[in-house]
């Protein structure tokens, strides 16, 4: 399973918030299969197969795409409604886990067709656990659609 | 010798006397009649041959038949007079009634004469003769007397011309003084219309009144400055003197009003002359418009949108930014403990633990700044309040159901208000958790909700009142300022946000809060809502 393909595409900035997570998930042996893309535009590249991420297939969707919001060149809302407009995409589960408790953020969110919302939280044990159960029902226990043959 | 025919002769002069056309008689001392004229005969209808020689008292006796008959009492008196002075005696008319003939009847005829008695002397001075001299004035009486009546009725005439002219007079007066009121009630209206239009000249704001076809009829100073022409403004339609105006929109909505009949408002963006706010009125005529320059107005809302927009952008990246650190910190000092304790000095284990407790206080007051920051954006929505339920809420929040319940609630009746739901909610919240914080050691802890009135009942003045260990009034305006804390963190936890926000809530509410207390004697909060405006 450690060697399979990657199951979590994972958009955020911030380093120790990126080291966190990870160590999270990797108490349970999801860490190795996380992308990490560190803003919006590789974010967009890695899921639409373009620039940097040419090479691969946009029919290897990811598992789950976790995304922070507040994002360098591309804000997280605008990635997440480039994802949910594309009919290559749009099945693909994205969590927003974000700092951002803002009514307005979480509105346009699910607006755009988030799929869950998640507040992290300050408390790093908190944290842990919030990550790794939305790791774990994503990644794991939720069965994706199968390889989309329309269009 | 003179010849009797001669003018100088005895019988001449006689004859010549006897002849002359006055009435004449001549007297001599004693009173006797010795010469008398024709004409005196003929007016007193004698004859001489019966009369020459006779007392004139006894020919002209008064007439028996008039008791006032005063004739011959005058006469004789003037007759002594002209004899005891020598000089002329001239009598008033005298009503000296004629007797007539006995072969006539004799009767009296009614007589007026106007008698001079004249003395002639003789060369010693003494009154030889009286020439006693009468004018028949009877027909001269009696046209006087019927001139008189004549008077009288022109008096009577004249009386009631002088009435008619004194109610002519006073209707003239009535009708200058209903004048002057006319003039007085003219002036107070024209005053009152000066006074008007005064006013309307002077307000900051434009006035213009229009007739139905949208023709002005009025244009006050700012009015007119803001015009395209002062020139034939009166008269001109509101669309061509104000075309900015007249923008398909606005136009609409004019017509919209004019034909309701309603009044309306509305803002417009002009091209030169900023922002203008339009109410219109409907009046008898047509329709009063009113113009403001709402541009500095609008320049502030512009400005306190711009400001809302930064503060939002601030909570947002204090809200985001802020709290990613502190996760780092609170998380990489979790991990160092869980996973390098083995061989860590004890107090390098006390300072992570300190670490990990500064980084969640942080948290906390990021929380609640963020909390206290979105009261001032929050639109203050008031619909009917239960606030029986929202204390029975805050209680089950601030002491959840289960925990051990150390703290006695009592909750008085409270009236409904008209507020802010979730907001009155959230003052509930931070006065009760800081009475049950404070009552924390009292060895029964005891928490009263209630509410009074003082004035409008749709104000009641709420209050929370706990036992626990109050505070010194000294302190009671720093109680409600953010981050303003009366006890050391070790002692009372909290961030010093809670009675800010109450604060905040209750003026945003029109309301005021206040709090008596003294230390170890509890303390009451107080706060009304501002009723419901």
């Amino acid at each position: 399973m450690n060697t399979g393909p990657v199951e979590i595409l994972f958009v955020e900035d911030d380093p120790a918030d990126v080291r966190l997570t990870l160590e999270s998930f990797g108490d349970n042996h999801l860490a190795n299969r996380v992308h990490v893309a560190r803003d919006g535009a590789e974010a967009l590249e890695y899921i639409f197969c373009t620039g940097r991420y040419a090479d691969r297939q946009i029919a290897d969707v990811p598992k789950l795409i976790l995304l922070d919001l507040k994002l360098p060149l591309v804000n997280g809302l605008d990635v997440l409604e480039a994802i949910k407009r594309d009919a290559r995409t749009r099945a693909i589960p994205v969590v927003v886990l974000t700092s951002s408790r803002e009514n307005p953020d979480i509105q346009r969110a699910y607006q755009l067709g988030v799929n869950s919302y998640i507040v992290k939280p300050v408390n790093f044990e908190q944290f842990r656990e919030a990550v790794l159960t939305v790791g774990l029902y994503w990644a794991v226990m939720n069965e994706p659609p199968g390889p989309d043959h329309g269009t | 010798m003179p010849d009797a025919n001669s003018p100088a002769s005895g019988p001449f002069f006689q004859a010549l006397f006897e002849s002359a056309p006055g009435l004449y008689l001549v007297l001599d001392p004693d009173l006797r009649i010795v010469a008398v004229s024709n004409a005196y005969l003929h007016a007193t209808m004698t004859r001489r041959e019966d009369i020459l020689g006779q007392g004139i008292f006894a020919v002209f006796p008064d007439n028996p038949d008039d008791p006032e008959a005063t004739g011959e009492a005058n006469l004789r008196a003037s007759l002594q007079r002209v004899l005891d002075t020598g000089a002329p005696d001239a009598m008033a008319v005298q009503k000296y009634d004629i007797r007539q003939p006995e072969n006539e009847g004799g009767r009296f005829e009614v007589r007026y004469w106007s008698p001079v008695n004249s003395p002639v002397l003789g060369t010693d001075g003494d009154v030889r003769y009286i020439i006693h001299r009468v004018e028949d004035v009877t027909e001269f009486v009696r046209l006087r007397d019927e001139g008189s009546e004549r008077a009288l009725a022109t008096a009577e005439l004249r009386q009631r011309a002088e009435a008619m002219e004194a109610e002519v007079f006073l209707r003239g007066q009535e009708l200058q003084e209903a004048n002057a009121r006319l003039r007085e009630a003219g002036e107070v209206r024209a005053a009152a219309e000066a006074q008007t239009r005064a006013i309307l000249e002077s307000i900051g704001d434009a006035f213009v009144a229009v007739d139905r076809e949208w023709r002005l009829v009025y244009a006050n100073e700012r009015a007119r400055s803001l015009a395209l022409s002062t020139e034939s403004l009166l008269g001109s339609t509101l669309w061509t003197s104000y075309p900015d105006l007249a923008d398909p929109t606005s136009k609409a909505r004019y017509e919209e009003a004019m034909a309701a009949s309603t009044p309306t408002s509305f803002e417009v963006e002009t091209s030169a002359r900023g922002w203008l706010e339009v109410r219109a009125y409907p009046t008898r005529d047509g329709f009063s418009l009113f113009f403001s320059d709402i541009t500095e107005r609008k320049q502030m809302e512009a400005d306190l949108e711009d400001a809302n927009r930064e503060l939002e952008t601030f909570s947002y990246s204090v809200s985001h930014d802020l709290r990613a650190p502190l996760r780092a910190i609170d998380g990489f000092a979790d991990l160092l403990v869980n996973r390098h304790l083995d061989g860590m000095a004890p107090e390098a284990v006390e300072f992570l633990g300190l670490i990990r407790e500064a980084a969640k206080r942080m948290s906390l007051l990021i929380d609640d700044l963020l909390e206290f920051s979105r009261l001032g954006r929050h639109d203050l929505q008031r619909s009917p309040c239960d606030v029986r339920a929202l204390v029975d809420e805050a209680i089950a929040i601030v002491q959840p159901p289960g925990a051990p319940g150390i703290v006695d609630f009592i909750v008085h009746d409270l009236p409904y208000c008209e507020a802010d739901v979730p907001l009155v909610r959230q003052v509930f919240v931070n006065l009760l958790s800081n009475a049950v914080k404070f009552t924390r050691r009292a060895p029964t802890a005891r928490v009263e909700v209630g509410a009074r009135v003082s004035g409008s009942p749709q104000d009641p003045v709420y209050f929370v009142r706990d036992n626990g260990i109050g505070f010194d009034m000294t302190y009671v305006e720093r109680i409600f300022g953010v981050f303003e804390r009366l006890h050391v963190q070790e002692e009372y936890e909290g961030t010093g946000v809670g009675l800010a926000t109450v604060r905040r809530v209750v003026e945003r509410h029109g309301g005021r809060v206040w709090a008596e207390s003294a230390p170890d004697a509890g303390a009451t909060f107080f706060f009304t809502l501002g009723g419901s405006e």
